[in-house]
Order: C-alpha cells, then sequence, then structure tokens
C-alpha cells in the first residue's frame, strides 16, 4: 500500500517539476523571488543597517556613488542597506500574513464545504461580509485603533484577507466529499477530523497552495500600502516606509529618483514574482486550466 | 414598481444636472478670489471647540473681538471704539462701535459683548476663555458701553483676542451644549462671511459690505486643504492657488526661484515640544520614572536638537528653551549654569550621580529596583516631520543608556489618549500669543482635562500665574513670568525642542500689499487679520484657476451629460427588447 503510494507521488512531483520547469511564468517568478530571498536572507547580514543612525547635514539625499550604492535618503541614510533591510520586512510581513490567512481560509473553507447546512450558512455569510466589506478603510481603522507595530499589521492583513481561500477551497471540498473515498473512510469509522485532515485537506491543498502564494502578492501591497499611508511600524524601514518618507519629503519633485524608485521597483518585482508563481501553479495543479 | 424607478432615476439626473448648471453660472461677475493652501483644516466652527490655529485664524476674519492688533502689533479698536481705565485699575469702560451690524442683519449691542464673556467665563470653553481670567463682572449700562470689573488689575486686558458672538443666535443653545454644538454656519461681525465648509476639501468666506473695517480687497477667500506639501506647491507655481502655508523646508528654493513668487521662513510664536506625562497622584498610569527630574534632564541633554533641525526642517527654526517663545517680551532664556545643552557625557553622567546604572549590560539603564529606563514615545503619523525628529531623538538617547519605543497613531488618537493620561511622552507643538498668559495657562493645574496635555501641577506656578495677571507694570510682571518659566524649566514636563518657523509663500504677481508681521514675521498666522484686510488684486490681472468654490463646474457638467446619455440609451435599450 504504503509503496503504491510511495510511486503515485513520485509520479505526480515529477509531472509537477515537468510542468513547471517547462512553464516559462513559473520559472521567471521562482527566479525573482529567489534572488530577493537570498537578498533577504545575506543582505542585512553583509549590510547591516540600523535606521536610528543618522547621517549628517552633508549626507542627505546624496546621489548614488562608490560609498552609497543607491544614495542616501533625507535623513543621510543609506538607501542600499535600507532597501536590504526592507526586503526582510516586506518579505517577513508578506509571509506570515498569508499563513494567517491561509490557516483560517481553509479551515473555514473545509469545514463549511465538508458539514453543510447551518454551520455552512453561518461561516459563508461571515466569509460574504469579509468579502463585500471595502478593505482599505476596514484595516485603515483597525491599524489606527490597535496601533502600527508590524506584527499588528501583520495580524490584520491576515485576519482580512482569507475570504477568497476560503470560497475556494469550499467549492473543492463541497466536490471532494462525493468521492467514494471519503464514503469508504466513513463507512470503517473515521470520525469528521480524521476525514477532514487525512482525506480532504490533502486532496485541496494544491490549491490552497495556489491560492496562497496569490496571497502572499496582496499581503504585501497591503503592507506597502499602509506604511505608505503612514501607518507602518516607524522602527521597521519596510519598502513602504521608505516609499512614505519619500513622499513625504517630497523626494519626487526634487528629483531625488534614488529615494522612491528602488523601493517601488523592488515591490513591483516582488510582487510580480508571486503572481506569476501563484498563477502558473494554479496552471500546473489544476487540471482543468492544463495546456495540452 | 420598476416604472417609478426609472422615472425617479431620470428625475434626478435632470435635477442634478440643473444644479450642477446652477452652481457654474453663479460664479459669473468674476469676484477676485483668494485661494490660500493650508495643511491642516479647522477642527470646529465652534470657538468653544476649537484648539486650533487655523480657527484661530478664520475666527478673527469672520468675527471682531473688543480690540485688535495692527501691523505693528499694537493695540487698536475693534468693536470698541475707545476705552478708560478707573483710577484703581479695576473697573474699564469700553464705548462700543454703535453703526455694527451682525451678518444676518441684527444690530450688535453690548449685551452681545455681556454675554459671550460671561457665557466663557462660566463655562470655561475652549482656547478663548483664559484671556478672560481674572474677571468678575461685565455691566451693559446702555447699547454702546461695557464696563468690566475685575478683583485684581487686569495686565493682558488689551491683549484680548476673544471673539465676540451673536448673543440672539447663541442664546438658543442650551448650555449643556456648548461644548458640542458645530456653530456650522457662523454668524459673524467681522470683515468676512462664512459661506461654506466642505470638511476635507476647503473652507470658503466671502467680504461682508457691511463691515467697520471697510470692504476688504479680496471678494472671496478660499482656504484650501492639501494633504501633500508637494502638490501644494506645485499648486503655487501653477497659479491654482495665491498663497501656501506651512510647506516643506525642501521646496522653499524651489518656490522661492520663482520671480511671482515670495517664499518666507517666517519667524512665528510658537514651539514644537517633546510633552512628559506629569500626572503623579497615586491614581496615575504615568511612567514613575519619567516623573524624576534627573531622567527627564538626561534626555535633553541627550538631545542635538540644533542636529535635527538641521536635517529633518532644513535648519528653518531655532533650538528652543522655555515656554514663551524668544520673540517677545517675556521670554526667559536660562543662565549659562542653568542652561542644557546637547552633551552626552552629562546625560550619562547625570544618570549615573542619580543612581540609574546598566545593572545587566543590555546597554539600558536601571533604576536601583531594576526598572529599566524605557518609554513609549507616541508620534502623529500624519505629521512625517515630527515621526523623523521622533526617530533621530530616539537614536539619541540610546546614548545614553535609555531607550524610547515609538508608535504612531492617529491625531484623534493621540488627543484620546491625553485625556486619559494613558501616555508617556509625545511630540507635537503649540502657538502663543504676544501676552504670555495663554501660553502659561497650559500649564497650570485647572487646565488638566482641558489644555493641558502634560498634566503638569506645581502649586508655586498656579499662584504665580494668577498673580502675573494683575501686575500692571510689564517689568515687574516679567520678573514674574520669567520665574514662572524658571520653575518649569527645572521640572522639565515639556522638553522644548524648537522655536518653529512657518514657511508661507504669496503670489505677488496677482495680489499687492503684502505686510510680514512683525518685520521677520509671517503674511498669516501672525495674531492679526491685516493681510486679508489690506491685499488688493493686481489690476488687469485675471483669475486664472478654476473655480475650487463652484465645484464641479464644466467637468462635472460633462460627466453630468454622459451619465445622462448612458442611462437615457439603456433604457431605450430596454424599452426596444
Amino acid at each position: 500500500m504504503s509503496s503504491i503510494d510511495g510511486v503515485m507521488r513520485r509520479k505526480k512531483l515529477k509531472r509537477f517539476w515537468n510542468g513547471f520547469k517547462n512553464n516559462r511564468m513559473a520559472t521567471t517568478g521562482a527566479v525573482i523571488l529567489v534572488f530577493f530571498s537570498v537578498a533577504a536572507v545575506i543582505g542585512p547580514v553583509l549590510f547591516p543597517y540600523n535606521p536610528m543612525e543618522f547621517g549628517t547635514v552633508e549626507t542627505i539625499l546624496q546621489p548614488p556613488s562608490t560609498t552609497y550604492y543607491l544614495g542616501t535618503d533625507n535623513l543621510g541614510r543609506d538607501i542600499f542597506r535600507n532597501l536590504l533591510s526592507g526586503a526582510r520586512i516586506s518579505l517577513m510581513v508578506g509571509i506570515l500574513a498569508t499563513l494567517i490567512s491561509m490557516f483560517l481560509g481553509t479551515s473555514i473553507g473545509i469545514m463549511s464545504g465538508y458539514f453543510g447546512k447551518t454551520i455552512d450558512s453561518v461561516l459563508m455569510r461571515v466569509t460574504d461580509f469579509f468579502l463585500v466589506i471595502p478593505w482599505l478603510p476596514l484595516v485603515l481603522v483597525l491599524v489606527a485603533i490597535l496601533g502600527s507595530s508590524v506584527w499588528i499589521i501583520i495580524l490584520v492583513i491576515g485576519l482580512t484577507s482569507w475570504a477568497g481561500t476560503a470560497r475556494v477551497v469550499r467549492s473543492q471540498t463541497l466536490s471532494v466529499k462525493e468521492r467514494p473515498f471519503i464514503e469508504r473512510a466513513r463507512a470503517i469509522g473515521a470520525d469528521h477530523s480524521t476525514i477532514m485532515m487525512h482525506h480532504i485537506l490533502p486532496n485541496v491543498f494544491p490549491l490552497v497552495f495556489a491560492n496562497t502564494i496569490l496571497v502572499t502578492a496582496v499581503a504585501i501591497i497591503s503592507e506597502t500600502t499602509l506604511s505608505f499611508l503612514g501607518l507602518g511600524d516607524p522602527t521597521r524601514p519596510s519598502w513602504g516606509m521608505m516609499l512614505h518618507y519619500a513622499f513625504q519629503s517630497g523626494a519626487a519633485s526634487s528629483g531625488a529618483y534614488w529615494f522612491f524608485l528602488p523601493p517601488g521597483l523592488c515591490v513591483v518585482l516582488v510582487v510580480l514574482g508571486f503572481t506569476f508563481l501563484g498563477y502558473a501553479f494554479d496552471e500546473i495543479l489544476n487540471p482543468k486550466l492544463r495546456r495540452r | 414598481m420598476k416604472r417609478k424607478w426609472k422615472v425617479s432615476m431620470v428625475m434626478i439626473l435632470v435635477l442634478s444636472m440643473m444644479m450642477l448648471s446652477a452652481s457654474a453660472t453663479d460664479a459669473g461677475a468674476s469676484p477676485q478670489t483668494m485661494r490660500i493652501g493650508v495643511t491642516v483644516e479647522v477642527d470646529s466652527l465652534s470657538p468653544f471647540i476649537s484648539y486650533s490655529q487655523i480657527g484661530f485664524e478664520v475666527f478673527q476674519l469672520i468675527y471682531d473681538s473688543l480690540v485688535m492688533l495692527d501691523e505693528n502689533l499694537e493695540t487698536v479698536p475693534g468693536l470698541a471704539r475707545d476705552w478708560e481705565i478707573s483710577d484703581d485699575e479695576l473697573e474699564w469702560t469700553f464705548q462700543l462701535r454703535d453703526d455694527v451690524q451682525w451678518h444676518d442683519g441684527v444690530p450688535f449691542t453690548s449685551a452681545d459683548v455681556k454675554f459671550t464673556y460671561e457665557l466663557l467665563l462660566e463655562n470655561e470653553l475652549g482656547m478663548y476663555s483664559g484671556y478672560l481670567g481674572g474677571i468678575t463682572e461685565i455691566l451693559a449700562p446702555d447699547a454702546t458701553t461695557v464696563v468690566i470689573r475685575t478683583e485684581q488689575p487686569k495686565a493682558n486686558m488689551l491683549m484680548n483676542a476673544c471673539p465676540i458672538l451673536p448673543a440672539h443666535i447663541w442664546s438658543e443653545v442650551t448650555p449643556d451644549e456648548y461644548d458640542t454644538w458645530p456653530n456650522s454656519s457662523p454668524v459673524g461681525t467681522g470683515p468676512f462671511k462664512f459661506q461654506e465648509f466642505r470638511p476635507g476639501e476647503y473652507l470658503k468666506l466671502v467680504a461682508s459690505d457691511n463691515t467697520f473695517h471697510g470692504r476688504p480687497g479680496i471678494d472671496e477667500l478660499i482656504f484650501v486643504l492639501y494633504a501633500n506639501t508637494d502638490t501644494m506647491a506645485q499648486s503655487v507655481v501653477l497659479g491654482e492657488i495665491d498663497a501656501a502655508t506651512n510647506f516643506s523646508p525642501s521646496q522653499l528654493d524651489t518656490l522661492d526661484n520663482n520671480a511671482t513668487i515670495d517664499a518666507i521662513a517666517a519667524v512665528v510664536m510658537g514651539f514644537t515640544q517633546l510633552s512628559f506625562n506629569s500626572w503623579d497622584d497615586p491614581s496615575s498610569t504615568a511612567h514613575p520614572l519619567l516623573q524624576e527630574f534627573p531622567v527627564r534632564h538626561a534626555i535633553e541633554y541627550s538631545i542635538d536638537k540644533q542636529r535635527i533641525l538641521d536635517m529633518v526642517y532644513s535648519g528653518q527654526g531655532s533650538v528652543g528653551t522655555t515656554l514663551v517663545p524668544p520673540e517677545g517680551f517675556y521670554h526667559y532664556e536660562p543662565s549659562e549654569s542653568e542652561l542644557r545643552v546637547y552633551d552626552v557625557l552629562r546625560a550619562n553622567q547625570v544618570l549615573e550621580e542619580a543612581g540609574y546604572m546598566d545593572l545587566n549590560g543590555d546597554g539600558i539603564r536601571e533604576a536601583s529596583d531594576g526598572t529599566p529606563l524605557d518609554f513609549l514615545l507616541t508620534l502623529r503619523a500624519d505629521n512625517a516631520d515630527e515621526v523623523q525628529a521622533g526617530q533621530m531623538i530616539a537614536g539619541m538617547v540610546a546614548e545614553a543608556g535609555i531607550k524610547f519605543n515609538i508608535e504612531t497613531v492617529d491625531d484623534g488618537a493621540l488627543i484620546d489618549k491625553i485625556y486619559a493620561g494613558d501616555f508617556d511622552m509625545f511630540i507635537w507643538g503649540w502657538g502663543a500669543d504676544l501676552d504670555p498668559t495663554t501660553i502659561l495657562n497650559v500649564m497650570t493645574t485647572t487646565q488638566i482635562g482641558s489644555m493641558s496635555d502634560s498634566n503638569y501641577s506645581n502649586k508655586t506656578y498656579d499662584r504665580l500665574f494668577l498673580e502675573q495677571q494683575t501686575i500692571m507694570d510689564p517689568d515687574e510682571r516679567r520678573e514674574m513670568v520669567w520665574e514662572m518659566q524658571r520653575i518649569l524649566y527645572e521640572e522639565a514636563p515639556y522638553i522644548i525642542l524648537f522655536y518653529d518657523n512657518s514657511l508661507q509663500a504669496v503670489n505677488t504677481s496677482r495680489w499687492t500689499g503684502w505686510t510680514r508681521i512683525p518685520e521677520e514675521g509671517g503674511y498669516f498666522f501672525n495674531l492679526t487679520n491685516y493681510n486679508y484686510l489690506h491685499v488688493q488684486p493686481v489690476a488687469g490681472v485675471v483669475d486664472a484657476a478654476p473655480d475650487a468654490g463652484g465645484g464641479i463646474g464644466f467637468a462635472g457638467m460633462i460627466i453630468g451629460g454622459l451619465i445622462v446619455a448612458g442611462v437615457a440609451s439603456f433604457l431605450m435599450f430596454r424599452r426596444r427588447k
């Protein structure tokens, strides 16, 4: 049994890998993300950055040079180093918020689809509520009330972005639970949690995975939006905070392109990377979308 | 049902089209409109609720006070044309003008003055109640005479900027509504009539024909709110607005390079401070270590104010010391032995002498009971300069072994925290008057829960505060005000970081006659309404800017037309089916 299982799994993985390496979107996305992940992990070690260390009047808004690879900001801080630390924070916020969102979305989706009836109605109305509520005002209010620490921002983004995942997972659960092997599991006396954890979850997981990657892109954009609007964590210089300070100090009109261009491009690239990867996974894992 | 919906939909569209075109045409007579870009809008149109500088500015245009300040900051007649003081200095008699009318046509009389002053004295509301301290009785023997009695001589009687409100309107408000009634359409006697306030957009005033000031050269005055100073600076350059206030220092040169724009860094009576929660009764939630003067002193020693000023504010402003800004007569400059200038070694020394050591080697000093010098600095998220100054300060105090954590909150959330006493410290600023009473009042015990933002209380200070108002001899009074500032400097409930400059720009090609008040001061926010009354349009220059007041105008008509066309074709299609 287990050997057949293993063969099946290996076969599946192989098919996945073939699909992956032949998909240009997937490889582009992966290259971008690997690049930024490495930068985020190693960068701050090689080029440590202390946001509490400021330059002098002479080092304010210096254009890129050999001392400052990407110039300095309006308080004389090195933008290149800031960018590397920012990568760490932006990615961390994106991934942690997504984990929260994925956990909520998956469990609510599976429970809703599996139990049906009243539980389904209640959970789906809650989901609808989160789907239709204007996202930005809600998050602005939450952050304004709860304060702007990075952990609160992660929590707020996680708690407000799971509804889409829940919907997708629910519909997949509805189809999975009608399959004979679920009935078989029930017949041999498996309880609800076993069925959900061991039989339904593995079958909806590919979908969750693809969805998660897309949610990460949204979470990073969300963090950038909040920070740009001045609600970010001032002690952690994310890319959004850099853009915020650049905007506030009038970098655009004074021509200090090196202040706002690098963080802006980084956000675009990382979000693009996640989006490419997300769509590609969706295409590879979802048989209906697979190109023949 | 369906049919009804269609009909009403069309009706609404037609009606809105009519309204749009109506508002577009009534701007026809081409009035001389001055638009001033501002970054903060009025917090309330009620003088009992507003505490803001822009509120003060707007109220002195809509309302009048008994006396006012001229371009030399000297007291000149306002609603009172003449006044005299009794020999015992306890009774003031004001002769009022007899030809003044409220904007709604009701004649102004001494009853209005009596009503306003009594209301403020009884309720102690808003930023103006401080002007009236010491007044015991207000009499109105006839329609043009007001007699004000005080228990002790009142030194700042003629520095009274308190607006006189119409009794016939405010008497209809019940007393428990004074602190909530919005006064959404103010009626005054001032040179400008209120026309419209759109929160988040603009506030529009129009010149009053019926004012003792004489008709202003400005027909319409619009304060346009800008969320971003870059956009505001661009708007001045493009001529979309005629003046701008509070743009950021980096835009000063760009603006000043323009031949038709005069951009200035004006010295204003105001400061930016780091305010500590000094609440010291047993129920206090304030940080106990922040009540220790050596800790406050060490914080001040470790802050390099000049460097922050240079880096965050492009050098605009000057390093701060005591509560009353240096432009006035009453500023106290600490002696060399009192003065705390930036000196990290000294900061560390002060803390060491007071027994704060880093016992566990984490870089943060602890008190003898192990409590670390670890505080929360609250900053206003929408003020990028203050946020950056706060970050620099956090970096600087770390050198003395003090940890500042930073949180940024919304302006309103900070005010809530202050009223609840739930904060360690924060940064913001105050604007002061020529007379020191209002700014000194902020630190008195009676203001806790209203103007006080530090919960500071000191009996000696309170006594001196009441006393200084009664000293008619300026030099003698100054001694007392100096002593008060000395107490504050020693106990440091505030660390005055900077005396602010206000950056202002005006377009000289469209308006002429701008006067800086005082000489190094500003065109606006200078405690007078002089420029609003005296600038004149340059002859022959046509107002090029789109009408911010009429609003939607041409673009609105096009959009409205498109919507009507769209809905009409949609309905036609449906019918054909």
